[in-house]
């Protein structure tokens, strides 16, 4: 195990260079420069050139694309990721300061899918064919087609415009400060509301597919047939035995659901004015702006890596059928 | 096999992870707003944070909206865009006109109490011209300044190599506190992001791409402004835009053409104002003219192509008469306007006799114009996800293609646009210009040393040169006047750029403001603006207490 450690570990090395290598090949290569911002989009204005010169010279974009990575290398492998053309405060600042905006609207969404659609999917599985499975799988599919951004404005319409139930955008009001803490928390849970509906109802087609195949699977297991054969009821047989063993594979989805929690939405943070991850992204690659683009790229890369390396090896914890020995498992 | 549930994170209980989303919603910073006086607040949307605070390598508008709240500067203009004083009492030019004094305005103090002097305004112009501060856009607006003596902590006087005529609207730049920044780093200084300034108000927060609160300076030394607060909200979704101006969660909006109107004809319109205004966003296309696409190169292709583009028709029916045909570079209100010079009119047999005589004639089997055996087919070159931009290349596509003329369109990301176009690597591209107040500006789109450069058309034409090196060492304004109505003409001849409309925003203010006016720069970029501003006490919304009055 240790030694299967060692070696996914050292794997990660080239995979993460290799990563940033290519974003990095992406940027730089494709048209528009950071000194476009600079100038400024509709300005008659002079631009003075040697300034925008000192600025490429100061941040090496003068020099061949090979030195300017090593140069962003040299310096990410000391953690520094260097600071925002845009205002030049640290990237890690800028990351931090938009982190727990994306943390909090991701982690809801991802804990309401799953709390909705494990109990779907499972009781699809129970009433396989009949009614309640299919008009489940209809209606989520239903879900899934819709594009998040017109079922944005759909419900900002509906729920904040015509009825007033809820704010429209925003994480919290402008006059927030005078509510006291109680109402200040449920300000900003309701602000939290319409832009957390919108990143979860079109996850649930998939995992509800997932835990539906999941649960069937495990039904047609020996073990449950050995269970029954005990004399065990079927409720039991179904809730102790069946249902947590159909949740291992869930597993591997941890893998995707990491990287899923800091990435932020750009469509949704736009419509809901959230100020999380995902615009601060959007921003960068307009103005170019290399040393957030890079940051941003490479924390995510990690946390990718991080999370697939983690779903196996919890895989092999949870399922001693699973080992990563070298040689035949037993 | 015995698992316990605990073991599967997605199953833990579900308390836990509300205590976790509870624990995180305190620990987004909560907003302070203490409270200030009556007096109402303003709040104003902007759809991104500026860059920085720091007035002086700040670019962007929403930047330069703050800084004339913030911070003052010598000399402003108000709406008729005329020169008014502001920490310059007044002003003098010497005989030889080459220097400027200024009388500085007597105590003056900064936010945080300390007198502001001469040696403020000498700081502010060292350090703009200090390439370590990086004032890209400022810089070259002071190039043309020797020195600047402080003779006493009351006067500035400012000595240029040259007559220059813009000069004196150079002085238009917010003044920096000398005693913050003279000892830190400009990179990295916290007051980048927190300005102090002499001006009416008062920085107070700023959340990243959330809001920046300003509040009422009480120890302004102007006329102190009725609205208490001012708070910028980010939004930078249109539709967002327009629910929120219905909800009232702001008090105000440049909104699109379609929904102008729509807000005029529903039930609660009296809850708005709405208001059209002529901008000095100019719209135009640019026609290459280093050989990129030969045709362009001739003027009278230029013109045929100008006489093609029926403009009234597009702004009426598409942009819902959202805008002016654009006759020259200098609208009213500036120097160099001509009222007599009159649009080049929607002309599409005069431009097809001018393009057969140019050599271009149909083929008629193929429906295209020929010279020497090459099609009349070009590119323009657009940014992608602008509205006016989409509709016009389409608008122009079907009026070139019944002239025989092809063109196809490129869209390309904005910022792949500027860089692309600033290469020259375009044959034709629509672009809109903010125009400067100064007519100085047209020195940098059209005089030849700035091929290449921001004269992208590469535009050589030496009586126009001189007349832009004239007019910048002019100071008497009916003289300058008459130059830049000379240069109009030759323009109109010339035709470099097609020059399209003056855009009109349509744009919507709460009702409870009152002395609301408008000028070509909008509701807020001259003075006094918004200080004017005042809701009567019955209609107020915010307390001081922020709580909504029932509305």
């Amino acid at each position: 195990m240790r030694s299967y450690l060692l070696r996914r570990l050292l794997l990660l090395v080239p995979t993460l260079l290799g990563i940033t290598l290519v974003t990095f090949l992406l940027m730089v290569l494709s048209p528009g420069s950071p000194t476009e911002i600079l100038r400024g989009p509709d300005s008659m204005s002079a631009i003075d050139e040697e300034l925008l010169n000192r600025f490429r010279a100061e941040h090496h974009l003068d020099q061949p694309v090979w030195r300017q990575y090593v140069h962003w290398l040299g310096k990410s492998v000391r953690l520094d990721f260097g600071r925002s053309f845009r205002d030049n405060r640290e990237v890690w600042r800028l990351i931090r300061e938009r982190l727990p905006y994306t943390l909090i609207l991701n982690f809801n969404a991802l804990v309401l899918m799953f709390l909705l659609s494990l109990p779907l999917g499972w009781l699809s599985a129970l009433w396989r064919g009949r009614w309640f499975d299919r008009s489940t799988a209809t209606v989520l599919y239903l879900l899934y087609c819709l594009p998040n951004f017109a079922v944005a404005l759909i419900l900002q319409i509906l729920l904040a415009s015509h009825w007033h139930l809820l704010p429209l955008h925003g994480t919290s009001s402008t006059f927030a400060g005078d509510m006291g803490s109680i109402g200040l928390l449920g300000d900003r849970i309701r602000h939290l509301l319409l832009p957390t509906i919108c990143l979860t109802y079109g996850g649930l087609a998939y995992l509800t597919r997932f835990a539906r195949a999941g649960l069937l699977d495990s039904i047609q297991q020996d073990y449950v047939t050995v269970a029954r054969a005990k004399g065990l009821s079927h409720r039991v047989v179904l809730l102790k035995h069946a249902t947590r063993n159909s949740l291992i594979p869930l597993l591997t989805l941890i893998g995707m659901l990491i990287p899923a929690l800091i990435g932020g939405s750009v469509i949704i943070e736009r419509i809901f004015s959230w100020p999380g991850i995902g615009r601060l992204f959007f921003t960068a690659v307009e103005g170019r702006d290399y040393p957030v683009i890079m940051g941003l790229t490479t924390m995510s890369a990690l946390l990718s890596l991080g999370g697939i390396l983690a779903s196996d090896l919890l895989y092999a914890w949870a399922d001693p059928r699973v080992t990563y020995r070298r040689g035949i498992s037993p | 096999m015995a698992s316990s549930p605990s073991r599967f994170p997605a199953f833990s209980p579900a308390s836990l992870g509300w205590i976790v989303i509870l624990a995180a919603a305190l620990h987004c910073a909560p907003v302070d707003h203490p409270s200030g006086n009556d007096g109402d607040w303003l709040v104003i949307p902007i759809p991104k944070d500026p860059g920085s605070l720091n007035f002086i390598i700040a670019r962007d508008r929403m930047s330069k909206q703050v800084a004339r709240l913030v911070a003052d500067s010598l000399v402003d203009h108000n709406e008729k865009l005329e020169m008014v004083p502001r920490l310059a009492a007044s002003w003098e030019v010497s005989g030889d006109q080459k220097t400027i004094t200024f009388h500085l305005r007597k105590g003056v103090r900064w936010h945080d109490g300390v007198p502001f002097t001469a040696d403020d305004v000498r700081f502010t112009y060292e350090k703009i011209i200090d390439p370590a501060w990086g004032a890209v856009s400022k810089v070259s607006q002071f190039k043309e300044v020797k020195r600047i003596e402080t003779p006493d902590p009351l006067t500035v006087r400012v000595v240029y190599r040259n007559r220059y005529a813009p000069g004196l609207l150079a002085w238009e730049t917010p003044i920096i506190p000398r005693h913050i920044f003279e000892n830190e780093e400009i990179g990295t200084s916290p007051h980048n992001r927190s300005p102090i300034g002499t001006g009416p108000y008062r920085f107070q927060s700023w959340e990243t791409a959330q809001e920046i609160v300003l509040v009422a300076n009480p120890d302004y030394w102007g006329v102190l402004p009725d609205i208490q607060r001012i708070v910028f909200k980010v939004i930078p979704s249109k539709n967002t835009l327009y629910r929120s101006l219905l909800a009232g969660e702001v008090d105000l909006a440049t909104l699109r053409p379609e929904d102008w109107i729509e807000l005029g004809k529903r039930p609660d319109a009296g809850r708005f104002r709405l208001l059209k205004y002529s901008t000095l966003q100019l719209a135009h296309v640019a026609w290459n003219g280093d050989g990129s696409f030969p045709a362009f190169s001739d003027p009278r292709i230029r013109r045929a192509m100008t006489l093609l583009i029926d403009r009234r028709t597009y702004l009426e029916k598409v942009r819902l008469g959202f805008g002016e045909v654009a006759s020259s570079l200098f609208p009213a209100n500036m120097l160099g306007h001509d009222p007599d010079l009159a649009p080049l009119p929607f002309d599409p047999e005069e431009a097809e006799t001018l393009l057969d005589e140019s050599g271009w004639r149909v083929d008629p089997d193929r429906g295209l114009r020929i010279k020497d055996g090459t099609p009349f087919r070009f590119r323009l070159t657009t940014v992608s996800g602008i509205e006016w931009q989409e509709t016009f290349a389409a608008f122009l596509q079907e009026s070139f293609r019944k002239a025989g003329i092809r063109m196809e369109i490129r869209k390309l990301e904005w910022n792949s646009f500027l860089s692309t176009r600033g290469r020259g690597q375009y044959q034709a591209a629509l672009g809109i210009w903010t125009l400067d107040l100064d007519p100085d500006g047209a020195y940098q789109v059209l005089h030849s040393s700035m091929v290449p450069g921001s004269n992208i058309v590469s535009y050589r034409n030496p009586e126009v040169d001189r007349l832009l090196e004239k007019g910048r060492r002019e100071l008497k304004s009916s003289d300058r006047d008459r130059i830049y109505r000379e240069i109009g003409l030759l323009l109109a001849a010339d035709q470099p750029y097609t020059l399209l409309f003056f855009f009109a925003a349509p744009l919507a203010i709460d009702s409870r403001f009152e002395n609301v006016k408008v000028s070509p720069l909008g509701l807020f970029l001259w003075y006094p603006a918004n200080l004017d501003w005042r809701v009567p006490e019955q209609k107020q919304k915010y307390g001081s207490t922020g709580i909504i009055h029932g509305r």
